[in-house]
């Protein structure tokens, strides 16, 4: 009786142990299989250019402010006198006295001021033979300065320094300029408050990019002094940073109404609003869509600088307030599109992961921003014909599996 | 006592349910599969000629008369293919499955017998790559095509059979079919700019049949068995939507078995079934089938001989599915054996069949491979 029980036990564990060690490998390649031995359903694609489904469009500016830029843009165009953009930077108060030594609060005066220095971080440069000019301007001037309003004051009798910088120079180095303190007699009637002002110029095209405050590589002007530590003169130095920097550009024409404004400074953004037919952005599968924009003319800029575009969904349409959709960090190469300045050449710009999000949610504004990046940086400006313009409307460019239903036989 | 036994039975195999299914073939592809074949090892190794007698084989509910005791099975079979289209050969492809289990027992007062079990139907498993290069916006993109199916149709079979004399039963036994699977179809652009296309749908299959047998054994040592099935048209729906039917088919067992002595037996069933009902439920052609299934066993442990027996058999069968107008068939040869132990409370048997499968543009070679487990608590 034992003997029954028992061994119908050890079979069902056998049974179990063998059928658990079941495996697949179904994996066949499929040429010369298909179409005569494959399932009836294909993948197909179709790939079109919708020339009406931007319904609408806008331009609003003023994102980014100069002032509120990561960059100061100095740029001169074809060695003119007058530099096409300036510079303005205004450095928190020096003071009257220094601390003996660090950690301790007991103070000796600043006898003398012996020189300054200007150290600035080179974003970007484009051109040879370039000169940074340091100007003395009135510590009155405010981040709002336009670039009429300076004029006067980037004279050469305001002039209190010059850098040639190398040609060698790359993005990332360091440009320092010397400036005499004699340069500010009215350093100490200002209150030690400084305001400079930086030009550019070159024999020919030029630009060059420093680091401003908003973009964490600010300016910096040091002092050299002559210090009284407890009865002793020393050399000592102190650096202060920008309680604003900014840079004013002459203002610039109005484009025609059928022309689009992407860039420059202050940045300016183009919504567009997309009516895609829905057996498309609903049943279809999108597997590429490009946004494509006609340039007005040439990409506006100092020869040898760019223009980088990106297009952003919006989370809500209130027009040119729209709180735009966020950009996973690791998909912005792949977003950005780079022009350089003078092109001509048709935008595109890929928006396939907002098409597909609409798709999936109805309620998702089908809109995008148009906008440079990083924006108030550089002066380069697209302008691209609009929903009205005859021959250079933006278009979109899909293509797309229809909509498919598998489980023919 | 009976029902304790039952009880433990169904545990051992409650967790195979899910797992049924058959090996796959190209000629798999179109319709609703491949056919299943669910047999037992020993059935196939004798070429499916035991069919129409063998009462853990679900193909004559009238076999089921002559279980004389609670008996449990279950078949896993895998295949080892090769298949040449256009030229293209192709080769490695295996697959694993467990394509019957089954209980059966005997209301010993009543002569009456029952018996559940679940078999394959058909199976649609595949999983197809095609790399090729397309024209988008004026360049060539490399891209990889996947078509994948996974899933099958099962056949659940209750059955109850009565043996009124020891030469004579009946059997009658319902159908219930159902089945799914997961459908993919998807493509990979060598361009990342392309993002990938992956579309999934779930399929459902249900459907019902009904099926009645008899085994007669007019004289001893001899027998012969006849069935008929015929099964409801089969319910398609994909992601919950109602897609369609496809009739499925009706179908007719004959069978002979002779025993003119204890250690040899001689067993030939042929099975026909009208599966170009559906052809009109296709995109490719449908084509009634038959097959004749043959073979001989020496020996075993009830033969007074050896205890191991030898088995031998042969089938020829047409297959029910192509892309064209031209009838696929298939040849298989059988070798098997098996093995009683635990006081004959357990057998093990085993078949090696080796396939040819031709026709309809496509020749394909496997060797298949079955094992049975059959426990009498």
């Amino acid at each position: 009786m034992n003997r029954r029980v028992k061994h119908p036990m050890w079979l069902g564990a056998l049974a179990a142990v063998a059928l658990g060690a079941c495996k697949e490998d179904l994996v066949a390649p499929g040429e010369g299989t298909c179409p005569a031995f494959c399932p009836p359903e294909q993948v197909a694609l179709v790939d079109s250019v919708l020339s009406g489904a931007i319904a609408s469009d806008s331009v609003f500016d003023g994102y980014v402010l100069p002032w509120e830029a990561g960059g100061l843009h100095l740029l001169t165009h074809a060695g003119g006198a007058t530099p096409t953009s300036r510079g303005v930077v205004k450095v928190l108060a020096f003071g009257e006295r220094l601390l003996v030594t660090a950690g301790d609060t007991t103070t000796g005066p600043i006898v003398a001021t012996d020189s300054f220095s200007v150290r600035a971080t080179v974003l970007s440069r484009g051109g040879t033979g370039l000169e940074l000019h340091v100007h003395r301007l009135p510590v009155t001037l405010d981040s709002t300065v336009s670039f009429e309003t300076l004029d006067d004051s980037f004279a050469d009798s305001t002039r209190v320094g010059m850098l040639a910088i190398p040609d060698s120079v790359v993005e990332g180095d360091t440009v320092i300029v010397r400036l005499d303190a004699t340069g500010f007699p009215t350093f100490e009637a200002d209150g030690r408050v400084v305001t400079l002002g930086l030009a550019v110029t070159s024999p020919g095209d030029g630009f060059v990019s420093l680091g401003a405050l908003e973009g964490g590589a600010a300016l910096q002007l040091i002092r050299y002094v002559q210090f009284d530590s407890a009865g002793t003169t020393v050399p000592r130095l102190e650096g202060r940073l920008p309680l604003f920097d900014t840079y004013a550009t002459p203002p610039l024409p109005a484009p025609p109404a059928d022309v689009l404004r992407i860039g420059g400074a202050p940045s300016a953004r183009t919504l567009l609003r997309f009516a895609i037919p829905p057996r498309i952005v609903d049943s279809s599968r999108v597997v590429r869509a490009t946004l494509v924009l006609v340039p007005a003319g040439p990409i506006q800029g100092v020869p040898g600088d760019s223009l980088r575009l990106i297009a952003q969904g919006l989370t809500t349409d209130v027009g040119a307030k729209s709180p735009l959709l966020g950009v996973h960090q690791d998909t912005i190469p792949t977003l950005l599109v780079t022009i350089p300045t003078g092109s001509t050449d048709t935008i595109r710009l890929d928006v396939t992961s907002l098409v597909l999000r609409w798709g999936l949610n109805p309620d998702r504004p089908r809109a995008v921003m148009v906008r440079a990046f990083p924006e108030g940086n550089s002066v380069a400006q697209a302008l691209v014909g609009s929903t009205a313009s005859a021959t250079g409307q933006p278009t979109l460019h899909l293509t797309f599996v229809p909509p498919l239903t598998l489980g023919n036989r | 006592m009976m029902v304790r036994r039952l009880g433990f039975v169904l545990l051992l195999t409650a967790g195979t349910v899910p797992t049924l299914a058959a090996q796959t073939s190209v000629y798999g592809v179109r319709g609703l599969g491949f056919p299943g074949r669910p047999l037992t090892a020993r059935t196939r190794a004798l070429g499916g000629g035991l069919g129409a007698f063998d009462p853990a084989s679900p193909i004559n509910p009238a076999a089921i008369a002559g279980v004389t005791q609670v008996t449990a099975v279950a078949v896993a079979a895998s295949d080892f293919r090769g298949h040449e289209i256009g030229g293209v050969a192709v080769g490695g492809l295996n697959a694993t499955r467990f394509p019957l289990i089954g209980i059966a027992g005997r209301w010993q007062r009543h002569r009456i017998g029952y018996a559940l079990s679940v078999a394959q139907y058909t199976d649609r498993s595949f999983d197809i790559t095609i790399a090729d290069t397309v024209s988008l916006r004026g360049t060539d993109v490399a891209v990889v095509d996947r078509t994948i199916s996974a899933g099958g149709v099962s056949d659940i079979r209750g059955v109850l059979a009565w043996a009124p004399s020891g030469r004579l039963r009946f059997g009658v036994a319902a159908h219930a079919i159902s089945g799914s699977a997961k459908l993919t179809l998807s493509r990979q652009f060598a361009d990342s700019a392309y993002r990938s296309f992956q579309r999934v749908n779930e399929e459902g299959v249900t459907g019902l049949g009904v099926s009645a047998g008899v085994v007669w054994a007019p004289v001893s040592g001899f027998q012969l068995g006849l069935a008929g099935r015929y099964d409801t048209e089969a319910d398609i729906v994909i992601d919950s939507a109602a897609a369609g039917t496809v009739e499925l088919p009706a179908g007719v067992v004959a069978g002979m078995l002779l025993a003119p002595h204890p250690s040899l037996r001689w067993a030939t069933t042929f099975i026909w079934r009208s599966w170009s009902d559906a052809d009109a439920d296709l995109t490719g052609r449908a084509f009634d089938t038959w097959e004749l299934g043959s073979g001989i066993e020496l020996g075993g442990a009830e033969s007074g001989g050896s205890r191991v027996p030898l088995r031998l058999g042969v089938r020829y069968a047409r297959l029910p599915f192509a892309p064209g107008d031209e009838q696929a068939h298939e040849l298989d040869l059988a070798v098997g054996t098996g093995v009683a132990f635990a006081g004959r409370r357990g057998l093990l048997d085993f078949a090696l069949e080796r396939a040819f499968r031709d026709g309809a543009g496509a020749s394909e070679r496997a060797w298949q491979v079955a094992v049975s487990l059959t426990v009498r608590p």
